[in-house]
């Protein structure tokens, strides 16, 4: 059976926090991700006590540009220490930051879909030109 | 004292010079691109860099994963372009450019809304229309009577994919259908050791040369791979150890099929399929005679 785990307050504040640092309303973010912004909104305050299904956690975690891991772990539940993120897991983490920079804008010719590989390479580049350490 | 101009400087010349237009087709970019540079007809691979270069100072070669085969990127002012090393001349072009247009296309969508709907099709159509220009690549296909074999060696370091999409989209310009296919036998290598297995079809992968949104598609079409099946018998039958292209006629459709083979052991590792009307490709022929 699912482990029912409430959401706590450092949750709700750790989900507006990154809400308002991107400067966006809530029906912005339900536009976006198509989550009610009445559930977002249950969420950051705590009125709602029960945590959202994975896949909603997912949403929010590509949306606002944090691993699932953090974000898991601001809902309490786990430990940090717990889980280690794999490679892969840090490569997808830090993909997610270069493809949400703005300021840094990139295209390339690739045979099907970018594999690790590519990421890996794309990140690279990135660190190298804006001298930011993602990996 | 007058100023040198930067790439990034001339590249924003060329954009500027785009933005009155509106709704501007990658082949009308191409055309405008070869006239900016003075490009002959066909460009000189030289020529490509050159022009290239002149917008894009930072080229880079290096050793991209295998699913690459270019990559660009903006930050500031800083556009870098990087390329996969040991390509042949025609691939490097084909990616150059492709890459360059996506460049165009962001640089025109700071200056202009609503955006340009980017699709790897569109460039792929831009550098095929720089390489391949209208006039010398379209007669000469007619003249070699589609022959893939001629018009291959003629554009030797281009790619089969590259010259299909140029032939599709000339002849939907001319208001003919024409579809061009490319089957690749993943396990042709095997088959060159294991020669009872080189008539299974099982291990051809059939990629469709479109003029939709993706420039390619996988696909798994029971008519197409009998028709596969009967290019492949065909070519197959010849006795030569070199097989050449074969035409077949399929009710109103003409189909020419070339094989690419690994000469060692017959092992067929492509065959290129181009499917078009009879009548309309024979009016277009009478057309292209008549010319002075």
């Amino acid at each position: 059976m699912a482990k029912k785990i409430r959401t706590s307050p450092p949750f709700g504040q750790f989900l507006k926090d990154l809400r308002e640092r991107k400067g966006l309303s809530l029906d912005e973010v339900e536009e976006a991700t198509g989550i009610p912004n009445a559930y977002l909104c249950q969420l950051e305050t705590g009125a709602r006590k029960k945590l959202p299904a994975p896949e909603r956690l997912r949403i929010i975690a590509d949306y606002y540009n944090v691993s699932i891991q953090e974000l898991l772990e601001k809902a309490g539940y786990y430990e940090s220490k717990e889980i280690e993120e794999t490679f892969e897991q840090k490569i997808e983490k830090a993909f997610l930051h270069v493809v949400n920079d703005p300021s840094f804008k990139y295209g390339t010719r690739v045979k099907k879909e970018y594999d690790l590989d590519a990421k890996r390479f794309i990140i690279e580049m990135y660190e190298k030109v804006t001298g930011k350490k993602l990996l | 004292m007058s100023e040198i101009a930067t790439p990034n400087k001339k590249l924003d010349t060329f954009v500027n010079s785009l933005i009155p237009e509106t709704n501007l087709s990658p082949t009308a970019i191409a055309r405008k691109f070869s006239l900016f540079h003075q490009l002959s007809s066909p460009p000189s691979y030289p020529s490509i860099i050159s022009a290239c270069s002149a917008f894009v100072g930072d080229l880079q070669i290096e050793n991209l994963p295998d699913t690459m085969r270019g990559f660009h990127f903006i930050y500031n002012d800083h556009i870098q372009i990087t390329l996969r090393e040991r390509e042949r001349t025609g691939a490097i072009a084909h990616t150059l450019l492709h890459e360059l247009f996506e460049i165009i296309i962001e640089r025109l969508n700071d200056k202009k809304t609503p955006p340009y709907a980017l699709t790897q099709y569109k460039a792929n159509l831009f550098a095929a229309s720089v390489l391949m220009p209208k006039e010398v690549f379209f007669e000469f296909s007619l003249d070699s009577d589609l022959d893939f074999m001629a018009i291959r060696d003629k554009y030797l370091h281009l790619s089969c994919l590259s010259l299909l999409l140029r032939l599709r989209y000339l002849f939907g310009i001319n208001k003919t259908y024409y579809l061009g296919i490319v089957a690749e036998n993943k396990k042709a290598h095997y088959h060159e050791n294991y020669p009872g297995n080189r008539n299974n079809l099982s291990s051809f992968e059939i990629t469709i040369v479109t003029r939709s949104p993706e420039d390619s598609i996988t696909f798994n079409n029971k008519a197409l791979l009998e028709l596969l099946g009967k290019c492949h018998k065909e070519i197959m039958a010849q006795k030569d150890k070199y097989k050449k292209s074969i035409t077949l006629e399929e009710g109103d459709f003409l189909i020419k099929a070339t094989p690419f083979m690994y000469h060692k052991y017959e092992a067929i590792k492509t065959i290129i399929m181009q499917i078009l009307p009879k009548k309309n490709y024979e009016a277009l022929l009478r057309k292209a005679v008549k010319k002075p």
